[in-house]
This record gives C-alpha cells, structure tokens and sequence, in this order.
C-alpha cells in the first residue's frame, strides 16, 4: 500500500516539476519576445529617423526586423499552443465540461499534431536542401537557412507541443480531471 | 476533393481548434493526399506569407494599442471624452463611442480597445441604467469602429492582400468610421432619452480643461502618427514603429506609469498577440496559394461575369457573403482568404477596389460583434464575466444599427473615396 501511494505521490512530484519546468521556460520565451519586440522597434525608429534626417541607412535593417518577426511568430504560436491562447471559435469549448472538455482539447491536439507534423515534414526536405545549396540574403549576406530555419524549428516545436497536450488530455480524461487541468 | 476541403475546416472550426490549424490541417491534406504539389512548396509559402517588410506595422501597432492599455493612456482618453460630453443625454455611452474612436485612430487593435473600454467603463455603464445588455452590447460593437478608423490592421492586410496603397485606405477609412461613430452616438442618446438615463455629469469648462491637459500627450499620438504618415514623414510601417517610441516615452517619463520592465512585459504581450494574428496570415496564404493554384478565382469571376451582375447587385452579394463570414471568420482570416479572390472580379464590375476595401473592413468589423463567434463578444464575456445569451441579446440592435452604416457606406463611394483622392 505505501509503496503504491509513494508512486503516485512521485507521479504527482514529477508531473508538477514538469509543470514548473514549462512553466519557467514560457516565462523565458516571453521576455526573450518582449526585448526582440523593443529590439526591432528601436531598429525601426533609428534607421528611419536616419534615412529621413540624415539620408544614411542600416544596411540590411529591414532583413534583421523581418527574420526576427518570422522567428518571433514562430516562438510566440507555440507558446500560445501550450496556453491554448490561440485565435478559435471557442463557443463549444466554453460549454464543455467535464470529460467532453478533455475530449474536444484531445481532437484540436490531434489536429494540430497532424497538421504541425506535415509542414514539419514538408519543411524539413526545404531546409535541407537550402543548407546544401547555401544562399544568402541580399543585405546582410545572412545564410538563408537561418530564417528559413523558423519555419522547421517553430513545427516541430508545435508538434512535439501537440504531442505532449494530446498526453496530458488523455490522462486528465482517463481520471475525470477537473475541467481547470485543461487550462493549465 | 472539395466535399473534403469543405468539411474538414468547417467541422475543426465548430469544434473550436484554433484557426490557424483549421487552415493548415485543410491545406496540409490537399498537398499531402490530394494534389500533385510537391510538399516543399508548403514551407515555401508559409515562409513568404511572413516575409513581407509591410507585416511589421502589425506587431507595432498591436504593441502601441497595449501600451496604451497599461500605461493608463486608455483611461486619461476616457475621461477627456466623458468630460467632453458630460452634459449630453446618455453621455457615459456617448464617451464609450467616443474613446473607441480615438483609441482606434491611436492602435488599430479592436481587441486591445474593447478590452480597455469593457474594463473601465463597463459597471458604471451597468449602474448609470443602461443595464447589463445594453451595456455589453454597445461595449462590443463600439470596437467596430477601431477596425474602420486608421491606422487598422483590417486594412493593412487588405492593402497586401489586394496590393492596394495603404495610406489611401488608411485616409477611405476616416469618414466611414465617424459616420458609424455618429450613428452609434445618436443611437445612444435616443436610448438615454426614451429610458430616462440621469446625465452622468454636466459640463465643467475647467473640468474640460483639466481633462485635456491629463490627455494631451495621449491626443497628439494619432496626429503624430497619421499626420507623419500623410506629410510622408515616414511608411505606415514606421508610423507603428514611431507609435511605439511614443507610447514608451509618455508611459515611462511623461505620466511615468511604467517601469522598464513593464514595458518589456508588454512588448511580450504584444509579440504573443502578434504571432496569434501572424501565423495565420502565413497559413492563410497557403489556403489563397492553393486555391488560386486550382483556378477558383479565375472560375469566380467567369461566373459572375455569367450572371452579369451590375456594381450594386455585386456589392449586395458580396455584404451578404461578407456577414455570413463575418460571424463564422475573424477578420484577418477572412480578409487574407477572401480579398485575393473578391478584388479582380469587383474590379471586372466597375468598383474601385479602394472603396471594396473599406466595404469589406466594415462587413468584417460587424462580424466582430455578430453572435454567435464575433471575437468581440468573448472579449467582453472574458472581461465583465456575463453570460454569452445576455451579450447576444445587447448586441442585436447594434448589429441592425452598424448594417444600415454598411448600407450607406456601400452606396455612396463618394464618402470612401472624397480624402483620398489628393494622395
């Protein structure tokens, strides 16, 4: 008996130091977009400011402020995969409750995993072949893997994302979770 | 092939999946299973649908509308406009329209601003006698205006989409929303008047002045920023850009409302809600990409060209099929999909696809607080904790009110298109 309860008490140790884990990491992404966002801001502003003032320009500023957007977007649309904060019709989730809401949280995680993992894969044969040929970006002669890479790393992420949710919703329906489990 | 592209998003969509996995779960089948397309071209289109130096205006100008919101900008605008009109019948509505309005000339985010407003103003318009759905209502469809009043992101992504200038859809934009915005105050006071709701305050010249003072800074950001924008000071791009320096001084060192880290915790903020709004951009281009690769644009106009409907006709369909969309579709969405297919065939049937652009933002903008799915009305659901059936009901008479503004606008080009043609 007591070893039975240890388990679960280790169980239930490991799944909130996971929980902590992630939820240290989020709290990381979102500074690192808070002072990509200010970083690219102040890029916009100087080169503006010097180009309009002073008729100088920053070589390859509009390449830098893209390429972190794309990376941006990227960070910031699997970290809002995690928080289930991304853009939906949620009238039906909204009313769901009990194991129905761990069910319906279980299909979006399906389809995300599905759809995740085929751009992942569709990106992964680009990437690969862009690493071999080599070019690079016409302002700051950046290798063009760099920001394409984005696109590879921000799937996968996505996927690995829906994996570990689509684990967590079957759990918490197997057990008849409480409904907030889901938004956490 | 189409039975399937129909289901699979429309099925994903009820079941709330999030939008962007609606369009790519779709895409991702038909290249994988359907099409002879090789699957690179999906990273390919995906990486170009965010590769476009014009995207940036979006997280600067969603970042400027949330500094607006923590900095305390929002609140100072919404007692410079209840001062205002203190002595008007209704007036707490007439500000609650009034500080969308220039909240909206100041983000272009209808989100940001129903947020701040419903916040704010939302139990004092429950207890001045407006009552709960009422007061819901007007707090969701007043963030219409946001999308209509430059700078907005509905029309910067129809500029893209359409390949239109942005400046003259910002400059069409101007008498489209403050007619709605009238329209909307004059309904408020009617109500004000028939329930018999007390004024709220009467007008102080000094309580004015004071107010404006408090709000100067806060004011002169829209003229800052659409005033450099029109003087060709700087790009609607660089315009959020500016936006944002501005916000950050007035926040950090003229009301010193932020600290530094307040301001990097809103930049995140900003960055998340940007990439909620970006990769479905990126996924939306693929669903154009996909569909003008099939001929259905092409096989669109054709058919329209077969029916041969006149401008008006035309326009009827398109504000029928625009609202349906609407309530099922948030704008970005919609706009990125639809534009693409929409512009050449109102173009074929003599509309100025200026004028199709505010056309199309107003419709979308409707959509935002059209039950059962307007983005606006989980806003104000999150925001004031009221039922979804109580918020319905409140928005109804709004939906009819903002569909006769959408009528006009619809009608009468002149009011779309009279700014903007010096540009």
């Amino acid at each position: 008996m007591h070893g039975s309860a240890g388990q679960v008490r280790d169980r239930g140790d490991l799944k909130q130091g996971l929980l902590n884990a992630a939820n240290a990491v989020a709290g990381a992404v979102h500074w690192v977009l808070g002072l990509a966002m200010l970083a690219i801001v102040a890029i916009n502003v100087v080169n503006a400011t010097g180009r309009y003032l002073f008729g100088v320009s920053m070589t390859g500023a509009d390449e830098v402020m893209v390429y972190t957007m794309v990376w941006m977007v990227m960070a910031g649309a699997v970290l809002s995969l995690a928080t289930r904060e991304h853009i939906s019709i949620n009238l039906l989730p909204s009313y769901a409750t009990g194991r129905s809401r761990h069910l319906l949280n279980a299909a979006h995680d399906l389809a995300a995993l599905f759809s995740c993992g085929l751009a992942t894969y569709a990106s992964w044969g680009f990437v690969t072949r862009i690493a071999e040929i080599g070019p690079r970006s016409m302002g700051l002669g950046l290798p063009m893997v760099i920001p394409h890479a984005a696109i590879l790393v921000g799937f996968a992420a996505l996927t690995l994302t829906a994996v570990a949710l689509l684990l967590r919703d079957f759990d918490s329906w197997s057990r008849c979770a409480p409904d907030t489990e889901a938004s956490q | 092939m189409s039975a399937v592209l129909t289901a699979l998003p429309v099925g994903l969509l009820v079941l709330g999946t999030p939008i962007f996995v609606v369009f790519l779960a779709s895409v991702a089948f038909a290249v994988f299973f359907l099409l002879p397309t090789p699957p690179i071209a999906l990273h390919q289109v995906l990486f170009g649908g965010l590769d476009n130096y014009a995207l940036l205006a979006i997280p600067f100008f969603i970042f400027a509308g949330e500094l607006m919101g923590t900095s305390g900008i929002a609140t100072r605008l919404i007692a410079w406009v209840l001062a205002l009109v203190g002595r008007v019948p209704g007036s707490l509505g007439v500000a609650t329209v009034g500080a969308s309005t220039v909240m909206g000339a100041i983000s272009g985010s209808s989100v940001a601003a129903v947020a701040a407003l419903s916040k704010t103003l939302y139990p004092d318009l429950e207890r001045s006698g407006y009552g709960k759905e009422r007061s819901a209502g007007l707090l969701a469809s007043s963030g219409a205006i946001d999308i209509v009043v430059p700078p907005s992101i509905a029309m910067i992504l129809y500029g893209l989409a359409a390949e239109q200038s942005i400046p003259r859809l910002f400059m069409a934009g101007v008498l489209p929303g403050l007619l709605i915005a009238l329209m909307m105050c004059a309904f408020v006071v009617a109500i004000a008047i028939v329930l018999r709701i007390p004024v709220v305050g009467r007008f102080d010249a000094a309580l004015a002045l004071r107010a404006t003072r408090h709000a100067a800074a806060a004011l002169f950001m829209p003229v800052f920023v659409l005033g450099g924008i029109y003087n060709g000071w700087f790009s609607p791009t660089e315009a959020g850009g500016f936006a944002c320096l501005y916000a950050i001084i007035v926040a950090r060192f003229v009301y010193q409302t932020m600290s530094w880290a307040d301001i990097v915790r809103a930049a995140g903020n900003a960055a998340m809600l940007s990439a909620r709004i970006l990769i479905i951009v990126a996924v939306a281009g693929v669903v154009t990409w996909l569909l003008t690769t099939q001929g259905v644009p092409q096989a669109a106009v054709a058919l329209i060209q077969t029916m041969q409907l006149d401008a008006f006709a035309f326009l009827l369909s398109v504000n029928l099929l625009l609202l349906v969309v609407g309530c099922f579709l948030d704008p970005t969405s919609a706009i990125l999909v639809l534009a693409p297919l929409l512009v050449p065939i109102a173009v074929s049937v003599g509309v100025d696809p200026i004028h199709f652009g505010i056309v199309m933002t107003v419709n979308l903008a409707i959509g935002m607080f059209t039950p059962p799915f307007g983005l606006n009305l989980f806003v104000v659901q999150s925001a004031t904790g009221l039922p979804a059936h109580t918020i319905y009901k409140g928005v109804l008479p709004f939906v009819g009110l903002q569909l006769v503004a959408l009528l006009i606008i619809t009608y009468v080009p002149a009011l779309s298109l009279a700014l903007g043609q010096s540009l």
